[in-house]
């Protein structure tokens, strides 16, 4: 795999999230793939379980698109309400993603993948789950100034 | 696969983390180094800065190792403040899982996804995860949820 492979497979990968493709999930993931919450300790096993913990999240609905800019980055990337790939890095059979997720509720968090690859398809996946928080003033000596575009809101 | 230098730079850089040897942080970082905390929006620049940031946080005190199990079958050592578990990165670039606990008790992830430059680390992003409870709607669908990692 070239890391081009890495960025086309997640951005897909991002896609039917947002686009809701759950028949297209088989493209991308193994049948047997494991997919881990390890802020939680869940584990699910197998496509279907997987596309289940998609499919059947409460009130997540398929999201048009807009143009943001994240992490202070000249670059401009497309931010949905539910799903966006901001980033990829990987080579070989591991990479990790960097997503931008915001969630029924109003509220943005980003999503890390870290996760392998078996014969070009994702075999294991664990995501974490990162929130937005405030600046705390008593690292404001420290820092640039805090780049609102980091943590735009829908 | 791992370089070799890419686990001893990473897990150098957790160590002082809980050892709060900061004088040794430029073993590891680079002089000009730049650290983001996407999630806020905060960018530090250079050592000093970065080291402020880490010196000065409120109430965080060396600590004391002890056992735990993460991830299911390795057993990794855990401290009360920051551990490496996972590091996956060749060349330039990688990837590092750390276990945080933090002076409130509360349990994280932080993943670093990182940039080397002459065998230092020369920018950093790095994103907290807290622990959360496993909702009920997901049951059907999971294997049973691990102890709290």
């Amino acid at each position: 795999m070239t890391s081009t492979d890495h960025r086309q497979l997640l951005n897909r990968w991002g896609e039917v999230i947002t686009n809701r493709e759950w028949d297209s999930l088989a493209e991308l993931v193994q049948p047997d793939a494991v997919l881990e919450y390890p802020q939680s300790g869940e584990r699910f096993r197998g496509i279907a379980n997987i596309r289940a913990t998609f499919e059947q999240y409460p009130d997540l609905g398929a999201g048009s698109t807009h143009v943001d800019e994240i992490i202070g980055n000249p670059t401009a990337y497309a931010l949905t309400p539910s799903y966006t790939l901001i980033g990829v890095d990987g080579s070989g059979d591991t990479g990790a993603a960097v997503s931008r997720v915001i969630y029924p509720d109003g509220t943005s968090w980003f999503a890390l993948l870290i996760y392998e690859l078996r014969e070009g398809l994702l075999s294991r996946i664990r995501a974490y789950f990162a929130p937005d928080f405030d600046p705390p003033d008593w690292r404001a000596p420290f820092r640039e100034a805090p780049s609102p575009v980091a943590r735009t809101k829908p | 696969m791992t370089d070799a230098n890419h686990r001893e730079i990473l897990g150098g850089f957790a160590e002082i983390m809980r050892t709060h040897d900061w004088d040794r942080l430029g073993d590891y970082l680079t002089e000009d180094i730049v650290w983001e905390y996407p999630q806020s929006g905060e960018r530090f620049r250079g050592i000093s800065n970065i080291r402020a940031q880490f010196e000065n946080y409120p109430d965080l005190k060396p600590g004391t190792t002890l056992l735990e199990e993460v991830i299911t079958n390795t057993t990794y050592a855990l401290t009360p403040t920051y551990t490496l578990v996972m590091v996956d990165g060749s060349g330039d670039r990688g990837t590092a899982l750390n276990r945080v606990r933090y002076p409130d008790g509360s349990r994280w992830w932080a993943v670093n996804i990182y940039e080397l430059r002459d065998g230092k680390v020369a920018h950093s992003r790095s994103f907290f995860a807290p622990e959360f409870e496993p909702p009920d709607w997901r049951a059907p669908f999971r294997e049973a949820p691990e102890a709290p990692l």
